[in-house]
């Protein structure tokens, strides 16, 4: 292989390994691997890299390689115009990696993708008429409503008052939440979170997120919190609700109607799903699509394109910064 | 699609950079994995090892081959130059084909990942099991009774020098067969890479050009929805450790028997691994297999939502 072919391939296995490290370093490879694959990834970095000291090697030592192909191949010995398209297909990665920026799929490619707000399609298709099931749960809500709404009231003022800490205003939520529950008897919240072996975690979830006054979607557990409240809905309409994320819209949505969600991501953004909730709020409008935001409202229902969904009617919506880690992942605690 | 080039088509842009990226990114550690293994196997392992530890009997064979997955659980990418490597080593063409189509399916980290994602339903992890051992098990005897030839493309160079490989590194020290190690890793690299490389570049245009809406307007109906899935499988070109999350975004749309054939399909073929396979076999080849992996997934996946799910 003459030294031409070698200072080629060491420039281009040293380029995915720089782009790589260089991803590591900004933080971006999130964009496009699952923290959980992160790792085999910076070990193929580091693969690539002795394979570019190779070639190197190879360049700077010239006569060592003919020694070292002792098999007698003829490593890369097609003409050189195919060698040289070879090459430009393996640079056009690089350059595209490096000279364009990187950044985080948002609304369009939720559009495109098709937005998930039913998180629990693939649980409730076992046995539709387990819903039926459920008893109407609307006489036992009614009642904890009335006390909760009132007790809505102080955890709001709490929260703003010292919104530093938050942790203690949630803790002194739920000393007041459990309250309401000692009045609701054990077996009114097991029917209301009638569950079956593989909703059983969800069930036991919902009923602790039940207890909370205000329902907080955090970001380690996401998913599964949209999953629990798509699942038991019934159980939850009328509670307070506070969800991040981007702004999007889906085909068929009126003009007071739109979207927040996260990319859920798997092991790479090619398999990226948008999650989110469906929001009602006169003033849609104003808002535009990829704006990260939170919203503070009330859990509803609706029917959007034949799907029985998740609504909230937004009572608050504020603007924040995009979060340092964009995509939500599935919580492999959950539920243990 | 669209045509004129406005802020979307930037945002249109960007979103297919980030998946094309993030496929070859993630293909990376399996691909490096299966040329440094495939090399290892090529400098460190005679065919004479190879002949002793394959079955004689086919029908042995054939099952050996499906369940390699659990001792080597590698996708794909990995894959296609493992097997290259034990077929020059004497490996029979139709054990090797099954491992090329079973083994990304029936692993532990798939069964695992397909039963997280159906949690619900572990039937649909058990069937997605037996069908695909049922697909590979079928192609394997097929292969074994009717394809004589080798299917192999002969123009590399690898071909041709398998046999000198044996017994020259045994003369070599450590370092040199690390090199010769680093050699052939490269060199394999280059060559699959290619093929990588466009697969990545077609599915990532695809997903940000054709939306899943239209796509489902497609797949209603009762044979079409099996003919979508699979079409879906492939051009998407996932991982199969990650496609069940996919697939179970579409269980309220599309019946069990069409998301398995979705889980079969997608892995034993698709538009990166077509391409893969391609820098190994001859192309008359891998039409044939991808017609018998085509029929055979979608008639036994129509027979277990007709026999099972219905």
């Amino acid at each position: 292989m003459s030294r031409f072919h070698h200072i080629v391939k060491a420039f281009i296995f040293f380029g995915f390994f720089a782009y790589i490290l260089v991803l590591d370093k900004k933080g971006d490879l999130q964009l496009y691997i699952a923290p959980r694959m992160e790792l085999y990834v910076k070990l193929a970095a580091l693969g690539l890299f002795i394979v570019a000291l190779y070639h190197c090697y190879h360049f700077l030592i010239r006569k060592q390689a003919e020694v070292h192909c002792d098999c007698g191949h003829n490593h890369a010995s097609p003409s050189s115009f195919k060698s040289l398209i070879i090459y430009a297909i393996f640079f056009m990665p690089i350059l595209l990696g490096f000279l364009t920026p990187d950044t985080i799929l948002g609304s369009q490619m939720a559009e495109q993708k098709g937005v998930n707000f039913s998180s629990a399609s693939s649980l409730k298709t076992v046995e539709p008429s387990s819903e039926s099931q459920i008893v109407e749960p609307e006489d036992v809500l009614s009642e904890v409503e009335r006390t909760e709404d009132m007790l809505n009231g102080v955890e709001i003022i709490i929260d703003t008052s010292n919104s530093n800490s938050e942790t203690e205003a949630q803790e002194l939520s739920e000393n007041q939440s459990s309250e309401i529950v000692t009045e609701l008897p054990e077996e009114d919240l097991d029917t209301l979170f009638a569950s079956e072996t593989f909703t059983e975690i969800y069930a036991n979830y919902g009923k602790e997120i039940y207890t909370h006054d205000i329902i907080r979607v955090q970001e380690d557990i996401y998913l599964e919190t949209l999953t629990t409240l798509d699942l038991f809905l019934d159980a939850f309409i009328g509670k307070q609700i506070e969800i991040s994320g981007f702004i999007f819209r889906a085909d068929g949505m009126k003009e007071n109607e739109f979207a927040v969600g996260r990319f859920a991501v798997q092991c790479c953004s090619a398999d990226a799903s948008p999650y989110g909730v469906f929001l009602e709020y006169e003033d849609a409008k104003s808002w535009v699509d990829d704006e990260w935001v939170t919203i503070m409202g009330t859990i509803d229902r609706t029917t959007f394109n034949d799907f029985d969904i998740i609504k909230v009617n937004i009572k608050e919506i504020k603007r924040i910064e995009a979060p340092a880690e964009p995509y939500v992942y599935t919580n492999y605690d959950f539920g243990l | 699609m669209r045509f004129e080039w406005g802020a979307e088509n930037i945002t249109t842009f960007q979103n297919f950079k980030t998946i094309f990226l993030s496929i070859l990114l993630e293909a990376f550690p399996f691909i490096l994995l299966g040329v440094v293994v495939s090399s290892l196997l090529s400098v460190f392992v005679s065919e004479k090892m190879i002949a002793r530890l394959i079955p004689k009997n086919p029908v042995l064979g054939v099952i050996v081959g499906c369940f390699l997955g659990l001792i080597f659980p590698l996708c794909e990418c990995g894959m296609i130059p493992i097997v290259r490597r034990l077929m020059l080593k004497g490996m029979p063409l139709y054990i090797g084909i099954v491992y090329i189509l079973s083994g990304p399916i029936i692993n532990p980290i798939v069964f695992a990942s397909t039963y997280m994602a159906f949690r619900n339903q572990p039937e649909i992890a058990y069937s997605r099991m037996v069908l695909a051992f049922t697909t590979a098990f079928i192609i394997g005897l097929i292969i074994y009774k009717f394809i004589k030839s080798n299917p192999l493309k002969a123009a590399q160079s690898s071909n041709v020098h398998e046999h000198f490989h044996g017994h020259q590194h045994h003369q070599q020290n450590f370092a040199s067969k690390f090199v010769s190690v680093l050699a052939h890793a490269s060199e394999e690299f280059f060559e699959m890479g290619k093929y990588l490389i466009f697969g990545a570049f077609i599915t990532a245009v695809i997903q940000v050009t054709v939306s899943r809406a239209e796509l489902v307007e497609i797949g209603e109906g009762e044979w079409s929805s099996y003919l979508f899935m699979m079409g879906l499988g492939y051009i998407l070109s996932l991982c199969s450790t990650s496609d069940a999350f996919i697939a179970s975004s579409f269980a309220t749309t599309f019946s069990a028997g069409s998301l398995l054939s979705f889980l079969v399909f997608g892995p034993m073929l698709d538009l990166k691994n077509t391409l893969m396979m391609l820098s190994i076999f001859k192309t008359r080849f891998i039409i044939v297999l991808s017609l018998l992996i085509f029929i055979i997934v979608l008639f036994s996946s129509i027979l277990i939502q007709n026999l099972y799910f219905a």
